[in-house]
C-alpha cells in the first residue's frame, strides 16, 4: 500500500488535485464567455470590451490562452446590459456600453440581427485556453464545458475502476487475517469434547483409585 | 493428532455475505435503468466520450430552437404574401377601371375615388404586423412602414407631390388654370419631377419609414436567409407612382388630352408593378420553400442525433430484464446457502 492510500490522503487529492483542476476549468468557461460576448470597435482600434459578461467590475477583456484565476465567481451580467442595474437590455443587438465606437446598429433599427448572428459565431468560433487547466479543446464556451465535464466522468471512471480494485484487495486482506486469527467454533467445540473426555476419564481414574483405597482400608481395619 | 484444516468460524458466511450485497447494489441500478432506459451511472460509463454526449444534447437544442424560429417566419412570409396578394388585386382592380375608361370627366372622379381608396388600402395591407412586427418596414420592424396618402399620416407626401407640381407648372395643383397644361408637359412632368418622387432617396423622405435593408435569419445551421420584403422595394414605390398619379393630380380638371396622358402612364406603370410584385411573391414562395427544405433537414438530422444518443446512453432493456432475473436467482441462492451454513455448526447437533 502506498503511502497517503487512507481516506485522509484521498481528501487532500480531492481538495488540491481534482477541486483545483475543475475550478481552473470553470475559469477557462467564464473568460470564454466574456471573450465571446466581448463588444468590438467597429473600426478595429480600440480594444474590445466585455459585453453580457464581464469580469467583475472591469469591463476589460483578460486575454486569450491565460486563466483567469478567480473568475468563475467574478464572472457577473455587465450593469450596462442588465435594467435592474440601470442598463439597456437592448444591447444584446445594439452593443455599444463601451461607447460611440462599439455600436453596431447606429439607426436603432428594431429589426436588426446582424450583431446577434455574430455573436453567435463568434461564440462557437475557436479559440485557445490555458493548457494548465488539463482539457484540451478549441472550440467556444460550451465545447469547452463539454470537454471539461468529459475530464471529470473520466476521473470518475477511473476512480471508480480504482475502488473496485481497492475493495476487492480489502475483501482478501480481511479473510486473510481472518484465517490467520480467527477461530472455527466447530474446531473448539471438538476440542472442548477431547477436554471434557479426559476430564471424565481422569476423574473415573480418581474414582477407582479412590475405591481400592477404601477397599484397602476396610479390610485393615477389619482385621 | 492430525486434525482437519477448519476455516475460521466467521468466514463461513462472510462471501456469501458479499456477494449479497454486490447483488443487492446491482440490483437497484439494474431496476432505475429498467426503468429510465438508460444507464444509470452515465457519467461513470461514459467516461471521457461524455463530452461527445453533451455535444449531441447541444446540437439537439440548437436545431430544436431554429425549428421553433423557423415555425414564426413561416408565419411572417404567409402574412406578407397575403399582403402582397392583397396589393395586387387592389391594383387589378384600379388597372381594371382604366382599360373601360372613356377619360371624360365624370370617369376621371370615379377613378381618382378608386385610386385614392387603394392607396388607403394598400398602405393598410403593407402595415400589416405579426407579433408586434412590421413586415414591410426592413429592419425598423418597431414602426409601420407606410403612411395613408389621403389621411393626416399622408401630408409629407401630399406636400411632396404639391411643390413638385407647382415647381413644375408655376400654380398650385387645386388651380383652375391647370386645364390648360398641354398632354406634352404632363407627360414630360409624369417622367420627371413626379417619377423623382419616387426614387429611393424621396420615397424614404415623404413616404416610407421602412428601411431599405432586411433582416437575416438562420433557417438551418448553416444558412442565413433574408426572409422579408421591405416597402422600398421597386415593385411597391411603381405601385405607388400609377396609384397617386390618378388619385392626387386633380385629374378631373386637367383637359381630356393631359387627363390621356395620366391615365395611359399610369397603366403602363401599374402593369409593370403588378408584374414586380409577382416577382417579389416567387421570392418569398422561394424563401417558404428553403424553409421548408431547411426544416426537413434538421428534421432528418435530428433522427440522427437521436440515434447517436441512444448509442451512447440508453440500455438494452430486454439485456437489463434478463440480468434482473439472473440477480434475483443469485441473491435467493445465496441466502439459501448463508441460512444453510449458519445452521451447519456442531452446536445444534450437541
Amino acid at each position: 500500500m502506498p503511502l497517503g492510500a487512507g481516506s485522509l490522503g484521498r481528501l487532500v487529492d480531492l481538495r488540491d488535485g481534482v477541486i483545483e483542476r475543475v475550478s481552473a476549468q470553470l475559469d477557462e468557461i467564464a473568460r470564454a464567455l466574456v471573450a465571446g460576448f466581448a463588444e468590438r470597435d467597429s473600426l478595429g482600434v480600440l480594444p474590445d470590451v466585455a459585453g453580457l459578461f464581464s469580469a467583475g467590475t472591469s469591463t476589460a477583456v483578460p486575454p486569450d490562452g491565460i486563466r483567469f484565476a478567480g473568475l468563475s465567481t467574478a464572472l457577473r451580467l455587465n450593469p450596462a446590459y442588465d435594467p435592474a442595474a440601470g442598463g439597456d437590455a437592448f444591447r444584446v443587438r445594439d452593443a455599444g456600453s463601451g461607447g460611440a465606437a462599439y455600436v453596431a446598429n447606429p439607426s436603432g433599427s428594431a429589426g436588426f440581427a446582424e450583431h446577434v448572428i455574430e455573436l453567435g459565431r463568434r461564440l462557437s468560433a475557436a479559440r485557445s485556453y490555458d493548457v494548465s487547466a488539463g482539457v484540451d479543446a478549441r472550440g467556444g464556451p460550451a465545447a469547452y464545458a463539454e470537454a471539461a465535464a468529459a475530464d471529470l466522468a473520466q476521473g470518475l471512471q477511473q476512480a471508480s475502476a480504482d475502488h473496485e480494485a481497492r475493495a476487492a484487495v480489502a475483501a482478501r486482506a480481511g479473510d486473510a487475517l481472518a484465517r490467520a486469527v480467527g477461530i472455527s467454533l466447530d474446531e473448539e467445540m471438538a476440542t472442548m469434547l477431547q477436554l471434557e473426555r479426559s476430564f471424565q476419564a481422569s476423574s473415573r481414574l480418581l474414582t477407582a483409585i479412590d475405591d481400592l483405597y477404601r477397599v484397602l482400608i476396610a479390610s485393615v481395619g477389619a482385621a | 493428532m492430525i486434525r482437519p484444516t477448519m476455516i475460521p468460524t466467521s468466514l463461513v458466511s462472510a462471501e456469501s455475505l458479499r456477494s449479497i450485497g454486490r447483488a443487492q447494489q446491482d440490483l437497484a441500478r439494474a431496476e432505475v435503468e429498467l426503468s429510465t432506459g438508460r444507464h444509470a451511472d452515465i457519467e461513470g460509463h461514459l467516461g471521457a466520450r461524455l463530452g461527445a454526449s453533451l455535444a449531441i444534447r447541444r446540437e439537439q437544442e440548437h436545431l430544436e430552437a431554429i425549428l421553433a424560429s423557423n415555425a414564426v417566419l413561416k408565419a411572417r412570409i404567409d402574412g406578407s404574401e397575403a399582403a402582397l396578394a392583397s396589393v395586387s388585386s387592389t391594383v387589378e382592380r384600379v388597372a381594371q377601371a382604366l382599360i373601360g375608361t372613356s377619360g371624360d370627366h365624370a370617369d376621371a372622379e370615379t377613378i381618382a375615388t378608386l385610386a385614392g381608396d387603394g392607396l388607403a388600402a394598400i398602405a393598410a395591407a403593407l402595415n400589416v404586423s405579426i407579433d408586434g412586427v412590421h413586415l414591410f418596414a426592413g429592419l425598423n420592424t418597431d414602426q409601420p412602414p407606410m403612411s395613408d396618402y389621403q389621411s393626416e399620416s399622408g401630408a409629407a407626401a401630399r406636400s411632396a407631390v404639391a411643390s413638385a407640381f407647382s415647381t413644375t407648372f408655376g400654380m398650385p395643383l387645386d388651380d383652375p388654370g391647370i386645364g390648360s397644361i398641354e398632354p406634352a408637359d404632363m407627360a414630360h412632368f409624369l417622367e420627371g419631377a413626379f417619377a423623382d418622387l419616387f426614387g429611393p432617396a424621396a420615397w424614404s423622405a415623404a413616404w416610407s419609414q421602412a428601411s431599405e435593408q432586411t433582416s437575416r435569419h438562420r433557417i438551418s445551421p448553416q444558412e442565413l436567409v433574408q426572409t422579408s420584403i421591405s416597402a422600398n422595394a421597386p415593385a411597391i414605390r411603381d405601385v405607388f407612382r400609377g396609384m397617386t398619379m390618378l388619385a392626387g393630380l386633380n385629374m378631373s380638371r386637367l383637359n381630356p388630352g393631359a387627363r390621356a396622358e395620366v391615365i395611359e402612364s399610369a397603366q403602363t406603370i401599374l402593369s409593370e408593378a403588378v408584374g414586380g410584385l409577382t416577382a417579389l411573391r416567387a421570392d418569398l414562395g422561394g424563401v417558404a420553400a428553403r424553409i421548408d427544405a431547411a426544416g426537413s433537414r434538421i428534421e432528418g438530422s435530428q433522427r440522427l442525433l437521436t440515434g447517436l444518443l441512444s448509442a451512447q446512453e440508453d440500455v438494452d432493456v430486454a439485456e437489463v430484464a434478463n440480468r434482473i432475473a439472473r440477480l434475483t436467482r443469485e441473491l435467493e441462492a445465496a441466502y439459501a446457502i448463508t441460512a444453510r451454513l449458519q445452521r451447519l455448526s456442531l452446536l445444534d447437533v450437541l
